[in-house]
C-alpha cells in the first residue's frame, strides 16, 4: 500500500458487480477500485446493481478504505448529471 | 520511494550520458536508472561515455542507491556477450533490460548516405536485437524477465526528414513483437515505449531556434515538452510485476501527438 493516488477523487463505473469472495474475482472495475483505494484515492464505486455495489463498498470500508457507493446507469445522461453535479 | 522493483537486477543501455545537474536532464536512460534505483532495483548503468557514466553512477551511490557501471557499445555483439557474462557471474540473474541507447539522424531520404543509415540502424535497431538476444539467453534460464525497447513516436508516424531514424525506430517496434512471441514460452516479456517530444539532449539543439520550438509545441495536444521522468515511469511499469501479462505491445507516451 503506497500513495500513488494520494488526494485524488476517482469515479469507476461498473465497479460494484462483485464481492471479494466472488468466484470470478472482482472484475476490472472492482479490482481497479481496490487498487485505487490502496494507493490512497477516494473512490466512488458505481453500478446498476445497487445491492452488490453497496456490499462491495462496505467491504472496502471495513478494510479502512475511503470508498463511497452511487447508483449509475451509464447510458442515462440524467443520471450522469445527477451524479456529477447533484 | 517504494519497492516496485525490489530484488530485481536491471541493465539500462545508454543510461550514463548525463549527470544530475545537466542542463538537458538525465535523458530517458538516466531517468529510468534513477527511478529503478528508487524502486529498489539493482541497476547496471551502461554507456560508451565511461567518464560521465561512472560519475553518474557515483551520484546514484551517494544517494544510497544500488548502482554499478559497465562500458557497453550496443552495436558490438562481443561487448554484449562480455557484459551478460559479467552480470551472470556477479549477480546470477538479469530481470530487466532497457534497450535505451540511441542516436538521431536528421537528413531526408535523398540526403541520407550509407554511413548515416548504418549508424542509426547499428545503434537503434541492431543494438536492440543484440541486447534482446543475449539478455534473452540469460533470462530464459530463470524463466522470467522483462525487456523494454525504447522506440519513438517517429517509429509510428513519419516526417519530411529523419529518414534513417524513422526506419530504425519502426524496426524496433516490429522486432519487439517478434521477440515477444519467440520469448513468451520462456516467460520473458518484450515491450516497446514510444516517447514523443521530450526535452532531452537529443532535442536541446532545437532550443536555439525559438520559432521552431513554438511550431513543434503547437502540434502537441497537451501543449508542452514531456519531461524524461515521465518516460521513466512508463518504463518502470513495464519492468515491474504490475505488467506481468503485458507483452508485445507499445506504450506511447507522446502527450497525444500521434492520436491526431
Amino acid at each position: 500500500m503506497t500513495n500513488r493516488l494520494d488526494g485524488k477523487v476517482a469515479l469507476i463505473t461498473g465497479s460494484g458487480g462483485a464481492l471479494f469472495d466472488s468466484e470470478f474475482g472482482l472484475g476490472f472495475g472492482g479490482s481497479s477500485a481496490f487498487r485505487f483505494c490502496q494507493e490512497g484515492a477516494t473512490v466512488i464505486v458505481s453500478d446498476i446493481n445497487d445491492d452488490i455495489g453497496q456490499q462491495f463498498t462496505e467491504e472496502l470500508k471495513e478494510k479502512g478504505f475511503n470508498a463511497h457507493y452511487k447508483h449509475l446507469d451509464t447510458t442515462n445522461e440524467t443520471e450522469w448529471k445527477k451524479l456529477l453535479i447533484g | 520511494m517504494t519497492n516496485r522493483l525490489e530484488g530485481k537486477v536491471a541493465l539500462i543501455t545508454g543510461s550514463g550520458g548525463a549527470l544530475f545537474d545537466s542542463e538537458s536532464g538525465l535523458g530517458f536512460g538516466g531517468s529510468s536508472a534513477f527511478r529503478f534505483c528508487q524502486e529498489e532495483a539493482t541497476v547496471i548503468v551502461s554507456d560508451i561515455n565511461d567518464d560521465i557514466g561512472r560519475q553518474f553512477t557515483e551520484e546514484l551511490k551517494e544517494k544510497g542507491l544500488n548502482a554499478h557501471y559497465q562500458h557497453l557499445d550496443v552495436s558490438k555483439e562481443s561487448e554484449w556477450k562480455k557484459i551478460i557474462n559479467w552480470i551472470e557471474k556477479d549477480f546470477g540473474r538479469l530481470d530487466i533490460l532497457v534497450n535505451n541507447a540511441g542516436v538521431t539522424s536528421s537528413p531526408d531520404i535523398f540526403n541520407t548516405n550509407e554511413s548515416d543509415w548504418n549508424k542509426a540502424n547499428n545503434i537503434n535497431s541492431k543494438g536492440c536485437f543484440l541486447g534482446t538476444k543475449h539478455a534473452g539467453i540469460l533470462m530464459k534460464k530463470n524463466n522470467s524477465g522483462s525487456i523494454i525497447n525504447i522506440s519513438s513516436a517517429y517509429g509510428i508516424v513519419a516526417s519530411k526528414a529523419s529518414f534513417a531514424y524513422h526506419a530504425s525506430k519502426g524496426s524496433v517496434i516490429a522486432m519487439s513483437k517478434a521477440a515477444a512471441i519467440q520469448l513468451a514460452p520462456h516467460k520473458v516479456r518484450v515491450n516497446t515505449v514510444c516517447p514523443g517530444w521530450s526535452d532531452t539532449h537529443f532535442t536541446m539543439p532545437l532550443f536555439d531556434n525559438p520559432e521552431r520550438v513554438k511550431t513543434i509545441i503547437n502540434t502537441v495536444p497537451l501543449g508542452d515538452w514531456i519531461p524524461s521522468d515521465q518516460i521513466a515511469w512508463g518504463v518502470v511499469y513495464l519492468a515491474s510485476d504490475e505488467s506481468e501479462w503485458v507483452t508485445g505491445t507499445e506504450l506511447v507516451i507522446d502527450a497525444g501527438w500521434t492520436a491526431q
